[in-house]
């Protein structure tokens, strides 16, 4: 393996070229994903040794997660301060504040608890859009279709279905709580087309899409009567009955170190991914709390997951300054004629193929020493943005001006410097096994967002999580309220017992304690852990 | 020690009364003859007597005149008497208004004599609304006497007498920000220069002296500067209106000789700390500067002397602290305090404040650890000069002087461990 | 590229009174990873949007002190910084405006009832001076005390709600509040979209089934 050209050298040969021909592949798209996407290679699975996916292949650093002991002990419970409330949802995400709202508007109390801050998630930095079959020429049979190629055809077609139904009435829910979108003069929505998909289908408020709609539904909840949060709890365990069901959850504070713990008559788990586990050691675009807590939970209490191996590694994160390192640079500037080059100034994959091909090629390219090397190891390529600014004079200022603050604040000089990017990783396209009701197999546990899974099948279209998250975050939050349980339920630990017997009994301590809460290098320790 | 003479000057009874008649029967009006018949006089007798800027500044009076006089472009000025007077343990101005009305606008007519103002605008805390009325009368009075027409005539330009209810707000006290205020606007300060005495109200010359300042002028003009010079006691001049307050027997005002000792405003005039306890420490003059503590007793209360021991005179305000009497919650109070005068236009000011007064209140209730100290001793060496006005720079004076002083008062409330 | 630095050398800065020796090429929150300094409350997105990692920073020999996001932040040699703890409190104490979004024509009157003290605006511009990204948030204000809330809306589309500006000004409007406000009025009082009305109906109609 060779090791690519170090960033100086590379720099200093880079030159504007108008006509880089594309080189042709010696294999196809299916065997440059075999070979060089991490989600196929040797290394990227192991089998599940205990609970409900027994066999079933992993990523090695989630099983690891996925096995690792809990810091919980029954004191913890027995001495923690006791509250009730109907509908509990953790996680405050697009999913979990839609799915209050709708719970609320149904007459439910509800509490979230959130790790970070109302909202602090992966939502609000969603640029894109969100998906929706709206426009006449285009019909949510399309958007079905699509959906399931993109994905390989690995999706839950009756959870992808009704998603593409729910969409035009998702949008107006979304309005209706407060969002704006970008209109044309004639007052309709504007639409613009995803990679991979025929129409256009994604809806957008500028490029700022995801903070606008976390702005008003993080308002909405705020101000709904009937919705307490709690900022900085992190559920750290849920909590069960006599017959296994989700009865609740054990909060913590981050700010008094004290435990809480939540009965409920139904619990809406809205936690979303697990890119700051940084798998394979990658860099990610996700927020600080995104590390799998939710997986955690609700595998130990019992519920099924599902493809837990495969993962979006979006082609394009900064590679360099390192200060921001992941960032991601939008695939709009790809759509407008942005190319890929390696250490040669070479062009080496069709810039708009599926976002899973485009992370393959540029793999390749650093495996076989055509990377441009930083001093850490770390390899990247060139998104060639000089050119696409000389073929197109001003586009960058026009159209891109959240690119171009973000060039600043790294330093960059993007009309004269291309920028070495890498593929960042980006999305958990697996998680807990849901029904359209949003229940899983856990009588009284809900999911809803990143941490479900089944929709996306092994890879997601641009404008479908954030669709996602609200169609399937308000129909947990209306399941959440109807379902009927039984008044008297306890909050117990039992199933967490019955988990460690079983990690003993295979041998599958992995010597990790779950959940992580925060990245390791954020050096946070849960007292009494 | 022999105890100094109390209310010589400003507050001796025959200088305190509400009537005009009974003013010019007295003392009154004589000073104003004087200076009617040659204003030329007026500032080499007030340079020769050294009176000061007694609203805190130690400006000397006469370089703010002669600056003023020396603008000859102009025809329109203004004096801004002020009366904004809102720090904490300061009440002087309000009993000079309400006692001696007459005083403090015959020296007010002097100083436009001198100074050639024909606009006087009386800049009034709205809070105090006893002395508003009583200065309000006491105006109406001089209006219906021949005098201001005589000023106006020695003028050869119409002197215009009003009163100005000041915005209330603490930095309306700034002179600057008063400028703002009489011109209507919000009492922003503004950035020097322009000085206000070449630019100021409406971008004419304006003269800003403090209420206390302004009833010395007639007496010095009528008595020459020898006689006040030795109302002071050594080196200095004048008497001082001293506002004493908190853990002290006899808590009030009292006029006494510049530049007696701090034991003997305590001791000798306030009865000493009250239930027989030691003294601990002193904010001066309106919270904004460093603390005195038991060694600086035998301090002489003056601008220069004080100035030397890195504090200030300021109003004259002394609010007096006993042992035994946590400093930390005081220091939270005025942070709170300069938080809430804080007017906006700097958020490292409006910020900075309202992070301290955060940080020395959680300190206070024994909720905060090591590196809420810290990062309270950071925000007092980061702060300085960060603001247009020097609100944010008193604020962090007191806040650094109690951490100079009482360290150990703050290292053990910090016992909460880090979260 | 003018960022020529070396990933190895070090720098002297002070985060809330501690004096740390960092990398040169990190942010701060980087910074603060990288030296074992737990800060788990003013850190989610790293990207600018969140809004949580808001600090008051001092450059070397500048006597300015400024508002900023710690993640935007690039460590500069002997920068003073400060997480400030008083947010938290004082943005909670002013998120007791409560008002239900509705259909109306009179969203401006609404507004003055919900925001009463947005009239007592005193022009300042500090809330302005204290945005870290830069939006001219007092000419919000004016706006919206005028009655022009949709344009007053359209000043914040990239507010990230840090409240910098609500925390900065002495009147205790909470600019970034009134804005939102503005905006969702703005959203809800528009007519629905032709486009988006149309597919809800033939939705309703059941005419576009998903075959398998």
């Amino acid at each position: 393996m060779n090791n690519g050209t170090p960033l100086e050298q590379a720099r200093q040969a880079y030159r504007i070229n108008l006509n880089r021909p594309l080189r042709p592949s010696a294999i196809d798209n299916q065997k440059l994903l075999q070979y060089f996407h991490p989600d196929y290679a040797d290394n990227s699975r192991v089998a599940l040794k205990v609970g409900v996916n027994r066999h079933d292949p992993c990523h090695p650093q989630l099983a690891a997660l996925l096995q690792s002991d809990s810091p919980t002990i029954e004191a913890m419970l027995a001495t923690a301060t006791q509250i009730e409330t109907e509908v509990l949802v953790i996680g405050s995400g697009g999913a979990g504040c839609s799915a209050a709202l709708v719970a609320g508007e149904n007459g439910a109390n509800v509490l979230i608890a959130t790790k970070l801050r109302v909202g602090d998630s992966n939502t609000v930095m969603a640029e894109g859009g969100i998906q929706a079959s709206i426009e006449a020429n285009d019909t949510p049979q399309a958007h079905f279709d699509e959906t399931l190629k993109a994905g390989h055809y690995c999706s839950d077609k009756r959870l992808v279905e009704q998603m593409v139904l729910d969409g035009p009435e998702v949008i107006q829910w979304l309005i209706q709580q407060g969002m704006q979108f970008d209109r044309d003069e004639q007052g309709n929505l504007c639409t613009r087309r995803a990679g991979g998909t025929s129409a256009n289908r994604v809806l957008y408020c500028r490029d700022y899409t995801g903070l606008e709609m976390m702005r008003v539904l993080r308002e909405s909840v705020r101000q709904h009567h009937r919705i307490t949060t709690c900022d900085y709890t992190p559920a750290v365990e849920l909590l069960s009955n006599k017959e296994g069901h989700c009865s609740g959850a054990l909060l913590y504070s981050i700010e008094t170190q004290r435990y809480t713990a939540v009965k409920a008559k139904s619990v809406i788990l809205a936690s979303g991914g697990l890119g700051r586990m940084h798998l394979n050691g990658f860099p990610t675009s996700n927020h600080v709390g995104a590390t799998g807590d939710g997986l955690v939970l609700a595998y130990r209490l019992g519920a099924q997951l599902q493809a837990l191996d495969s993962f979006q590694y979006h082609p394009t994160g900064l590679a360099w300054p390192q200060t921001l390192a992941g960032t991601l640079i939008t695939e709009g500037i790809r759509s407008t004629g942005a190319q890929l080059v390696n250490n040669s100034g070479e062009r080496f994959i069709d810039e708009l193929a599926p976002r899973d091909v485009v992370c393959a090629a540029i793999m390749r390219e650093c495996e076989e020493g055509r990377g441009i090397r930083l001093e850490s190891g770390r390899q990247g390529v060139w998104l060639d943005i000089p050119t696409l600014e000389k073929q197109q004079p001003g586009i960058l200022a026009q159209q891109f001006p959240k690119f171009m603050a973000l060039c600043n604040k790294a330093d960059i000089n993007p009309y004269q410097s291309p920028l070495l990017i890498c593929p960042t990783l980006h999305y958990q396209n697996g998680g807990v096994v849901i029904n359209q009701a949003c229940e899983t197999t856990i009588p009284g546990l809900y999911c809803a967002g990143e941490v479900s899974g089944g929709i996306h099948g092994k890879n997601r279209i641009m404008g479908n999580a954030l669709l996602e998250i609200i169609s399937f975050g308000r129909r947990a939050g209306a399941a959440a309220v109807a379902r009927h349980s039984p008044d008297k339920s306890q909050l117990l630990l039992n199933h967490l017992q019955a988990f460690r017997r079983e990690i003993k009994n295979s041998h599958g301590v992995s010597g990790i304690q779950g959940p992580l809460l925060f990245p390791h290098y954020a050096s946070f320790s849960r007292k009494g852990a | 020690m022999t105890k100094a003479p109390l209310n010589q000057l400003l507050r001796h009874p025959d200088n305190c009364c509400a009537n005009l008649d009974e003013w010019l029967n007295g003392v009154g009006g004589k000073a104003l003859a004087i200076a009617l018949k040659d204003p030329s006089t007026l500032i080499p007798t007030i340079k020769a007597a050294g009176l000061r800027g007694l609203g805190g500044s130690g400006f000397p009076a006469y370089r703010k005149w002669q600056m003023i006089a020396a603008q000859h472009q102009h025809s329109e000025r203004y004096l801004i008497c002020n009366g904004n007077e809102d720090e904490p343990g300061t009440f002087k101005d309000r009993l000079l208004l309400e006692e001696s009305p007459h005083q403090v606008i015959e020296g007010a007519l002097i100083t436009a004599l001198a100074t050639n103002i024909n606009h006087i605008a009386f800049y009034i805390n709205p809070h105090l609304k006893r002395a508003t009325e009583i200065l309000s009368n006491a105006i109406a009075q001089w209006q219906q006497s021949d005098y201001l027409q005589q000023i106006s005539e020695t003028l050869v330009k119409e002197l215009v007498l009003k009163i100005i209810p000041s915005p209330g707000h603490y930095i309306a006290g700034e002179e600057t920000a008063a400028i703002e205020a009489v011109e209507g606007n919000f009492p922003f300060p503004r950035g020097k220069p322009p000085y206000p005495a070449v630019a100021g109200v409406h971008g004419k010359p304006t003269l800003i002296n403090n209420i206390e300042t302004l009833a010395n002028v007639s007496h010095i003009v009528r008595n020459g500067a020898a006689w006040f010079q030795a109302l002071g006691e050594g080196r200095c001049n004048g008497t001082k209106i001293y506002c004493i307050s908190g853990d002290v027997s006899d808590s009030g005002a009292y006029e006494l000789p510049m530049g007696i000792s701090l034991e003997s405003l305590i001791f000798q005039h306030a009865g000493g700390i009250s239930n027989n306890r030691k003294l601990k420490a002193v904010f001066t003059g309106g919270p904004s500067n460093s603390i005195l503590t038991a060694d600086a007793l035998s301090l002489t209360l003056d601008f220069d002397s004080l100035k030397q021991h890195n504090a200030s005179l300021g109003t004259g305000a002394m609010i007096v602290i006993a042992e035994g009497n946590p400093i930390i919650p005081h220091i939270a109070k005025y942070l709170d305090f300069f938080a809430a005068a804080s007017c906006g236009q700097c958020p490292p000011c409006t910020s900075g404040t309202r992070e301290m007064a955060q940080l020395t209140r959680k300190i206070t209730i024994g909720n905060a650890n090591k590196h809420d100290l810290d990062s309270l001793i950071s925000l007092s060496e980061l702060l300085p000069g960060s603001g247009r006005c020097h609100l944010i720079d008193g604020a962090v004076t007191l806040l650094k002087s109690s951490l100079g002083h009482f360290p150990k008062e703050y290292q053990v409330l910090i016992n909460k461990p880090f979260s | 590229m003018t960022n020529t630095a070396t990933p190895n050398s070090s720098t002297e800065i002070t985060v809330n009174g501690t004096r740390l020796s960092v990398s040169a090429n990190h942010s701060l929150i980087q910074a603060l990873w990288k030296t074992g300094h737990p800060n788990f409350k003013s850190a989610s997105c790293l990207e600018g949007v969140c809004g949580s990692c808001r600090i008051m920073v001092k450059y070397d020999n500048q006597s300015a002190v400024n508002m900023a996001l710690a993640c935007q932040s690039k460590v500069e040699p002997g920068m003073q910084v400060i997480f400030p703890q008083y947010l938290e409190k004082e943005s909670t104490a002013l998120l007791n405006h409560r008002y239900r979004l509705q259909l109306s024509s009179e969203s401006s009157e609404q507004l003055k009832t919900i925001f009463p003290e947005a009239a007592d605006c005193r022009h300042c511009h500090g809330c302005t001076v204290a945005c870290p990204k830069g939006i001219d948030v007092e000419q919000g204000i004016t706006l919206a005390n005028e009655g022009k809330l949709a344009a007053a809306g359209d000043l914040f589309i990239n507010c990230v709600m840090c409240d910098l500006c609500t925390t900065s000004c002495p009147e205790n409007i909470a600019p970034n509040y009134v804005a939102l406000f503005a905006r969702r009025t703005t959203a809800v009082n528009q007519p629905t979209p032709t486009n988006l009305a149309r597919r809800l109906q033939a939705l309703q109609r059941g005419e576009l089934k998903i075959k398998y």
